[in-house]
């Protein structure tokens, strides 16, 4: 039945139909008529196609998320997810306020993802970073980083970064 | 086939051994009287797994220290980075801290449980804050001096009664550190940069809290005497220090051993002559006796102390070695400390040569050590420098260095400043006794990350190298120089050109050659293009860019050459004194061969104005060599004037 409907009628006509049905018959069994998104269509962590192909892509970005694991990696590292791991929801309040701090705090030298990877009481944040400001200052930043977040988290935490010259050194592929 | 099958490893045969054992047993059980014994627990700290781990790693010469990051951005190679990258990290650290300290209120967050104390906000006590006794107990028992004299303040103010005990515990702790805040344990990098104070005057706090914490006990037992004399002989206060010792000898009251020491500690500054001093460490050492106070290890460093404050006394040798006896047939181990003033006595600049460092090493060789003394860590750095002033033995000087090495004794380094002055000296003086080449592994495995050479020593290593004709390592130099900030050092820039000169080049080593003159081209392009407002700066002398001269002028770069003659010819300023003659001759001759006619004439007449005299001879030489054009011969002429005779017999130019 439904594939004879979205033969004749176009998708947005369905919806609007799909919406009338439900406004005047609050509850109306419309099983096999479903108007949401397809799966394969989801749109978190895929970037557009600019039409003069411009927009540069780290290689982390140029892999989809289903290729993790297979071609990239997780950027959070624990064990919250495992069979009795502990803290999931903490964690992951955590990881993002570890990202919002680190990408803030090194204003604008971030040039990909913050890995947090937890082992044991303690948390490593690694990344790669621009070569903007001397290292002299680079220092300053790791100590600053490393001593705060420690006393927001109540365990050690080391900052592993890598520095590049050119933001173009980690460019992977322009789409 | 199975009569050929042996197993393969030991311990499949003992497997196999195994195996048929038990099948004799097999239906036996155990046998009568074979008991299984289980060993007892031992107990573990919970940091005994990690120090094991440790144990098993050893010292990486080929990275940085791991507290920098690993990056070759982040690297520091020279002496002033390493220092400024590690105390900014910990700067860093500091802004973190303040910030911790200035909005407490920020760090509320309490995800940990039980509660860790040292992640929360130190707690900071203000003027008309509630306290009683348990907070005094709690700040003096954490050692937190500032806090410790508000709360007293706040106490007294408050009328809260203290206990004496109470008041016992906070007056020790206000001797024991002068009143003053201590850098904190966990700043480890300034404490590590930090030079050691050796002050030699009193620093002790008259009429300060201390003295009225003392004043207002009720009742004055020993240990708060011995409190206040401890820390008056500590901070150099011995006058008043003295005056209370004698009080406590008049009225009958018993020291502890500890106040002996200090006392014995600051006896040269009660006395002036060396025998006077002697006797009165005698006299405390007498006292001891009398008084039946055990002398422990702190007696005998104190007593060597004081000898060592008098080594140049004629009998300060043979008393330290009595000393030394005495207190072994008291059952007194001595520490590192102890063979750190032995070697502060005997082995003096001036002083007759005293093997008695390879006796130590004797003693020692093998051992590693316990922390018992402050000065434990000063033994290394006297040791190198003994082994390298005034024993000059390279065999000693490896024996301190493999005895540094093993086990945990490196922690026995001290500070920054101890570890470059033992580096330095060990590295002098394999560089003055190791053939050029030994010498070279031992540069690799030290540089950059364990040691980084100061000027003077680099200036050792460079003229080793040119003595031995090691030129093949000067291009290594060359870039280390460069990256350790030598490169603007006049005296080291000017050895490298000097050792360059050395080379002759010939078809065996063009490789060799090629990189040889890179080096002065880069010496000259690097000094050329030194920032002016800088401070530290190359400035050129005539000898230097002499040696350039030379130096290009052999290996066939001569374009260089020229570019250098006419810096000397249009900016003499920038030069102090002129080009030596030999230069000028062999670029002269380079010009000759090349039919040079522009540089050749411009040699002569910058020989001229140097006021060499060679320069009739050049002249001559261009003369008869090369076809000169008026404007040369006008400006030969005009320069030379009847100074230089030009045979007559050249040909008139063509006018």
């Amino acid at each position: 039945m439904s594939a004879i409907l979205q033969r004749f009628i176009s998708r947005s006509q369905l919806s609007l139909w799909h919406n009338t049905v439900q406004w005047m018959l609050p509850g109306a069994e419309l099983r096999g008529l479903h108007t949401t998104a397809i799966a394969n269509k989801a749109q978190a962590g895929r970037y557009r196609v600019t039409r003069d192909r411009s927009r540069p892509l780290t290689y982390e970005m140029a892999n989809q998320p289903f290729k993790i694991a297979h071609r990239k990696s997780w950027n959070s590292w624990n064990t919250t997810s495992l069979l009795e791991g502990m803290r999931e929801p903490e964690t992951v309040v955590e990881d993002i306020f570890i990202r919002r701090f680190m990408t803030g705090t090194w204003h604008n030298l971030f040039l990909s993802e913050v890995i947090i990877k937890r082992q044991h009481n303690m948390v490593r944040i690694a990344g790669i970073v621009h070569q903007k400001i001397n290292a002299q200052k680079m220092y300053f930043l790791t100590g600053y980083c490393e001593e705060l977040l420690s006393y927001w988290l109540k365990c050690p935490v080391k900052l592993e970064l890598q520095t590049v010259t050119d933001k173009q050194d980690v460019i992977y592929k322009y789409i | 086939m199975s009569a050929l099958w042996r197993p393969p490893l030991p311990f499949l045969r003992l497997i196999a051994a195994g195996i048929s054992r038990a099948s004799q047993h097999r239906g036996l059980g155990t046998p009568a009287g074979d008991t299984i014994v289980i060993p007892k627990r031992i107990q573990r700290s919970p940091t005994d797994i990690l120090q094991a781990l440790a144990g098993t790693v050893g010292q990486d010469t080929t990275g940085p220290h791991y507290k920098y990051s690993d990056d070759p951005f982040l690297s520091p190679y020279s002496n002033l980075t390493k220092r400024s990258y590690a105390l900014s990290k910990e700067s860093g650290r500091k802004a973190a801290r303040w910030i911790r300290e200035k909005y407490p209120r920020l760090f509320s967050h309490r995800p940990d449980d039980p509660l860790i104390e040292s992640f929360q906000p130190k707690q900071q006590y203000q003027e008309g804050e509630q306290v009683g006794v348990d907070t005094l107990v709690g700040v003096v028992a954490r050692g937190e001096v500032a806090n410790a004299v508000t709360v007293y303040h706040l106490c007294k103010n408050q009328g809260v009664a203290l206990p004496d005990e109470l008041l016992q515990d906070l007056l020790e702790l206000l001797c024991f550190y002068n009143e003053e805040e201590q850098v904190d344990v966990e700043w480890v990098e300034e404490r590590w940069y930090r030079q050691a104070s050796t002050t030699t005057r009193k620093t002790w706090k008259d009429n300060s809290l201390a003295e009225e914490v003392f004043a207002s006990l009720t009742t004055r037992e020993p240990a708060a005497y011995c409190a206040l004399i401890r820390g008056m002989a500590q901070y150099l206060q011995v006058d008043r220090a003295w005056q209370l010792y004698q009080e406590c000898r008049e009225k009958g009251i018993p020291l502890d051993t500890g106040t002996h020491n200090a006392l014995i500690r600051v006896a040269s500054f009660l006395r002036d002559a060396s025998d006077l001093r002697w006797q009165l460490v005698q006299e405390l050492l007498c006292t001891m006796a009398e008084r039946d106070v055990q002398p422990d290890l702190g007696t005998l460093n104190a007593t060597l102390e004081a000898l060592a404050q008098v080594s140049g006394w004629r009998q300060a040798r043979d008393l330290s070695l009595k000393v030394l006896m005495e207190f072994h047939q008291l059952g007194i181990k001595p520490s590192l400390a102890t063979y750190y003033y032995l070697l502060l006595i005997h082995c003096r600049d001036r002083g007759p040569r005293s093997d008695i460092l390879v006796g130590i090493l004797d003693q020692l060789e093998g051992q590693s050590f316990t922390l018992q003394d402050p000065k434990d860590t000063s033994f290394f750095v006297t040791a190198m420098e003994v082994a390298r002033n005034h024993l000059k033995s390279l065999k000693v000087a490896e024996r301190v260095d493999s005895l540094l090495h093993l086990g945990d004794n490196h922690l026995f380094i001290g500070d920054s400043y101890k570890e470059s002055v033992y580096y330095r000296h060990y590295f002098a003086l394999s560089c003055s006794s190791l053939p050029i080449d030994e010498f070279m592994q031992v540069y690799d495995k030290l540089v950059p990350h364990i040691y980084t050479p100061e000027p003077g020593i680099m200036q050792e290593v460079l003229e080793a190298v040119q003595t031995s004709g090691a030129l093949h390592y000067l291009p290594q130099l060359w870039s280390d120089m460069v990256t350790f900030d030598h490169s603007s050092r006049d005296k080291l820039v000017g050895l490298m050109l000097a050792a360059l000169t050395h080379h002759h080049p010939s078809p065996d080593n063009p490789q060799l050659t090629e990189r040889l003159v890179t080096i002065a081209k880069d010496i000259w392009t690097r000094v050329q293009e030194q920032d002016p407002n800088r401070r530290n700066r190359v400035t050129w002398t005539g000898q230097m860019l002499g040696w350039v001269v030379e130096v290009v002028v052999r290996c066939g770069e001569y374009q260089t050459a020229t570019e250098v003659l006419q810096e000397a010819t249009t900016t003499p300023q920038a030069v102090l004194g002129v080009l030596p003659a030999p230069s000028l001759t062999a670029l002269l001759s380079a010009a000759l061969h090349r039919k040079d006619t522009d540089t050749a004439v411009a040699v002569v007449l910058y020989a001229q104005d140097a006021g060499h005299q060679e320069t009739g001879q050049m002249a001559q030489q261009v003369h008869s060599s090369l076809p000169l054009s008026n404007q040369h011969l006008a400006k030969l002429a005009s320069a030379l004037g009847r100074d230089v005779y030009l045979p007559h017999d050249t040909p008139a130019p063509a006018t």
